[in-house]
C-alpha cells in the first residue's frame, strides 16, 4: 500500500505542465469555495446576533395564546397581564439554561417636539437588559465595530424617572433632536413654546419630546419622554420610525400593566428544543424560537437568500473543479495506455492499476488543497484588512465586508473535492483497464 | 320625445342646490356657524368597541375656523384638550411639557377620528366631483354629494354625504378610502334648535358612526346644549394650551 502511495507521488513528476494547470484550478477553485463560505458563515453570524440581541428578540418569546398574531388589533386581550409574567418569571428563574430574560411591550403612536409630529414604531426594554445585551460576549465576538448606540448613551445610563428614549437616526434628524440629553446638561430649559415658523431650529433647543398613542382602552394618552441617544436600526424601513425606550414608559403611555411578551436568552443556545418544550409544559403559553420565520422574518429571509447564493457558487466552482480532474485525468489515462498495458502485463489487477491513478489525482488534490487553504487564508485576511464597506439591501450604512472562516464547513469541502476528484479519475481511468494487454501495449487505443 | 327627456333632465338639474351651499348649510347645523362670536355645546362620546364601552365627555367652543375640546369626564382624562387651529390639530394633557401635533384622522375614541370631535368645515376641506343626484334615505328627500377633500390633512379622503332636501342638514354619509371602498358610515338626528342672530335653527343632537366591516362596533356623539357664547381668541392660540 506504502509503495503505491510513493509510487503515485513519483509519478506527479511525469507531466508537471499538465498536472499544475489542474492544481492550480483545484487550488483556485478551493480558495474561491472558502472565500464564499466565510462571507456566508460571517453574514449568517452577524446577522443572527443582530437578531437575537441587538433588536432583542432574544433565542425564545413567550406570549399570550393567540398574541403574536393578534396583538396589533386587541392588545389589551392578546397581552400578558401581571399574573402571567410572575408565572413566567418564576418558571424561567427554575430553568438552569436560561441566562436572562425581559418583559417587552411593542407599540406605535406619534412623536412630536412641539411643532411637527412623526409617526412611531417603539418597543420597551428593560433598560439593564439592554445594557448587558450591548455588552454580550456574542455582540463583541460578531459586531465588533457595530454600535446600536450612535449618539448618547444607552437607556441603562439614566434614572428612569428621565423618561429616557432613543430615536432612530432618521427619526431624531426630522424632528430635529440632533443633540441627546448630556449635551444639554447644567443648561437651562428654554422658556415657552417652540417658535414653529423655524421648527427644527427650534426643536433643537432641548431633547425633550412628546409621545402620543392610544391607549389600550382606546382613548388618546401622551407622555413626556427625554431623547438620551440615536441608534442604527439597520434596516432601511424603520430607520425614520424607530424608538426605544423603557418598558415603563411605553406602560404609562398606554396606560398598562401588562406586556407583549418574554423574551428569553439562553446560556446553551443548541438546548432551545428541550428548554422550549419544558417552558410550553410548565406554561401553556405559545413559545416562540428566534428563528421562526413570523418572528425573525429578516433574519430568515436573508440567511436563506445568502445560503442559495453561496450554495450556487460553491456547486459552480465544484463543477469546474471536477471537469478540470476529469479531462486532466483522461488525456494522462490516454497519454499512458501502454504504462497501464505494461502494468497488465506484468500481473497488475485492474482495481491496482484503477487505485494508483485515483492515488495519483489524490495526491495532487491533496497538495493543490492546501495550496488553496493558503490563498484562501491570504485572501481572507487581505480583505478584513482592506476594510470594504458594501451595501447589502436593505442595511442602512453599509456593512463591513468581513469574511470568518468555518473550519468545518472548510474541511467538508476540502473533503467533498477529494471524493470528486477520486470519482473522476476513477471513471476516467476504468474504460481504459478493461483493455486487452495486447491493445494498450500496441499503441492502437485511441 | 329625446327633446322632453332632456329638458326635464336639464330642468332636474336646474333644481338641484349648488354642492357648496348644501354643504355650507350642512355644516351651519353641525357646529360650523362662521358668522358667530362663537359657539358652545358638550358632547358625550359613548363607543363600544370589540364589546367594551367607553364614555368621555367633551366641552366643546367654536370660534370661526378653531374649535377647543376639552375632557371633562372620566376623571383621569379630565383636562385633555384637542385645539383645532384651522385645519392644524393639537393635542394636550395637564403635565405635558409640549401640545403634540395630531391628525385629523387619527383615531380619538372608538370610530371617531379627531377630526369629527369639533364642528364640521366640509364646505372648506371638500369639494363635489358632480352635482348634487336626487335620493331617498329612510323616507327622507335628499341630494346626495360625492365629495373628495381638497387638502390631505382632512379627516377623510372621500365622503358619499346626503342631505335633506327640507331644511339642509346631513342625514347620512359614507367615509370612503381613497380607492373608494366604504370604511365607515355615519346617521345624524337633529333634535336640537340654536338661536342664531335672533333666528331658530336646527342643531345635531346625535352622530352615530359605525364600523363598515363590523356593524357591532359603533361609536355615537350626543351633543347637548348648543348656544350661542362669545369667546376670546386668545383661548385657541397654541401657546395657551401650556399655560
Amino acid at each position: 500500500m506504502t509503495h503505491s502511495w510513493r509510487l503515485a507521488a513519483r509519478n506527479l513528476g511525469r507531466n508537471r505542465r499538465r498536472n499544475l494547470a489542474t492544481g492550480c484550478a483545484i487550488a483556485f477553485g478551493f480558495a474561491g469555495i472558502l472565500l464564499l463560505a466565510a462571507y456566508g458563515y460571517r453574514a449568517k453570524n452577524y446577522i443572527r446576533v443582530y437578531t437575537v440581541y441587538v433588536v432583542h428578540t432574544g433565542h425564545l418569546a413567550v406570549f399570550a395564546p393567540g398574541g403574536f398574531e393578534n396583538f396589533a388589533y386587541r392588545p389589551a386581550k392578546y397581552s400578558l397581564s401581571p399574573q402571567d409574567q410572575a408565572r413566567i418569571a418564576a418558571a424561567l428563574a427554575a430553568e438552569p439554561d436560561v441566562e436572562r430574560f425581559e418583559p417587552q411591550i411593542r407599540g406605535q403612536g406619534l412623536v412630536g417636539n412641539g411643532c411637527v409630529s412623526f409617526p412611531f414604531v417603539a418597543r420597551g426594554y428593560v433598560p439593564e437588559v439592554d445594557r448587558a445585551l450591548r455588552e454580550h460576549a456574542q455582540v463583541k465576538q460578531w459586531m465588533p465595530q457595530f454600535r446600536s448606540v450612535t449618539a448618547g448613551r444607552g437607556l441603562g445610563e439614566f434614572p428612569v424617572d428621565l423618561g429616557a428614549v432613543l430615536l432612530s437616526r432618521g427619526l431624531a434628524l426630522a424632528l430635529g433632536k440632533t443633540k441627546v440629553h448630556d449635551e444639554f446638561a447644567g443648561a437651562p430649559a428654554p422658556a415657552g413654546l417652540p417658535d414653529c415658523a423655524r421648527p427644527k431650529i427650534q426643536a433643537a433647543r432641548d431633547a425633550n419630546v412628546q409621545l402620543l398613542a392610544g391607549a389600550w382602552s382606546g382613548h388618546i394618552s401622551a407622555t413626556d419622554g427625554e431623547v438620551v441617544g440615536q441608534f442604527a436600526t439597520g434596516v432601511q424601513e424603520t430607520e425614520t420610525s424607530g424608538l426605544v425606550t423603557s418598558v415603563d414608559r411605553l406602560q404609562k403611555l398606554f396606560e398598562t400593566d401588562r406586556v407583549t411578551e418574554v423574551a428569553v436568552w439562553l446560556k446553551h443556545p443548541e438546548k432551545i428544543a428541550g428548554v422550549r418544550a419544558r417552558l410550553e409544559s410548565a406554561l401553556q403559553l405559545p413559545v416562540m424560537r428566534w428563528d421562526d420565520e413570523r418572528l425573525s422574518p429578516f433574519y430568515v429571509g436573508t440567511v436563506d437568500f445568502l445560503s442559495t447564493i453561496v450554495m450556487a457558487g460553491a456547486l459552480v466552482l465544484s463543477a469546474i473543479i471536477a471537469l478540470s480532474v476529469l479531462n486532466s485525468a483522461t488525456m494522462t489515462i490516454l497519454e499512458r495506455s501502454q504504462e497501464i498495458g505494461m502494468y497488465r502485463a506484468m500481473g497488475f489487477r485492474r482495481s491496482h492499476i484503477r487505485r494508483l491513478y485515483v492515488q495519483e489525482s489524490l495526491w495532487l488534490s491533496l497538495l493543490s488543497l492546501l495550496a488553496g487553504a493558503g490563498l484562501g487564508a491570504v485572501a481572507i485576511r487581505a480583505i478584513n484588512g482592506a476594510g470594504i464597506v458594501y451595501h447589502p439591501p436593505g442595511v442602512s450604512g453599509g456593512l463591513k465586508l468581513m469574511l470568518v472562516l468555518p473550519f468545518a464547513q472548510a474541511l467538508l469541502a476540502a473533503l467533498l473535492i477529494l471524493a470528486l476528484v477520486s470519482i473522476a479519475t476513477y471513471f476516467a481511468v476504468s474504460n481504459r483497464v478493461r483493455a486487452t494487454p495486447a491493445d494498450l501495449l500496441g499503441g492502437t487505443l485511441r | 320625445m329625446i327633446l322632453l327627456l332632456a329638458l326635464l333632465s336639464s330642468l332636474a338639474h336646474a333644481a338641484a342646490p349648488s354642492a357648496a351651499d348644501l354643504l355650507s348649510a350642512s355644516d351651519r347645523a353641525r357646529g360650523a356657524a362662521r358668522a358667530t362670536k362663537g359657539l358652545s355645546w358638550t358632547s358625550e362620546v359613548t363607543s363600544v368597541e370589540n364589546g367594551d364601552t367607553s364614555n368621555v365627555t367633551y366641552e366643546v367652543k367654536v370660534l370661526g375656523n378653531d374649535a377647543l375640546a376639552e375632557v371633562k369626564s372620566p376623571p383621569r382624562q379630565k383636562g385633555e384638550l384637542v385645539l383645532f387651529n384651522d385645519r392644524t390639530l393639537w393635542f394636550f394633557k395637564p403635565g405635558l411639557k409640549k401640545p403634540v401635533n395630531i391628525s385629523p384622522r387619527q383615531k380619538l375614541i372608538g370610530q371617531a377620528a379627531n377630526g369629527d370631535i369639533a364642528s364640521t368645515q366640509y364646505a372648506r376641506d371638500y369639494e363635489a366631483t358632480g352635482p348634487a343626484t336626487a335620493d331617498i334615505v329612510e323616507n327622507t328627500k335628499t341630494w346626495r354629494l360625492d365629495l373628495k377633500a381638497k387638502a390631505k390633512n382632512v379627516t377623510y379622503d372621500r365622503i358619499r354625504y346626503w342631505i335633506s332636501q327640507d331644511n339642509k342638514v346631513a342625514v347620512r354619509a359614507e367615509f370612503l378610502t381613497l380607492a373608494g371602498e366604504k370604511f365607515k358610515v355615519a346617521e345624524f338626528q337633529y333634535g336640537n334648535d340654536i338661536v342664531l342672530a335672533g333666528k331658530k335653527l336646527p342643531f345635531v343632537s346625535e352622530m352615530k358612526i359605525s364600523d363598515a366591516n363590523n356593524a357591532q362596533n359603533v361609536t355615537t356623539l350626543r351633543y347637548k346644549n348648543p348656544r350661542e357664547e362669545a369667546h376670546r381668541a386668545g383661548l385657541f392660540n397654541v401657546s395657551s394650551l401650556t399655560k
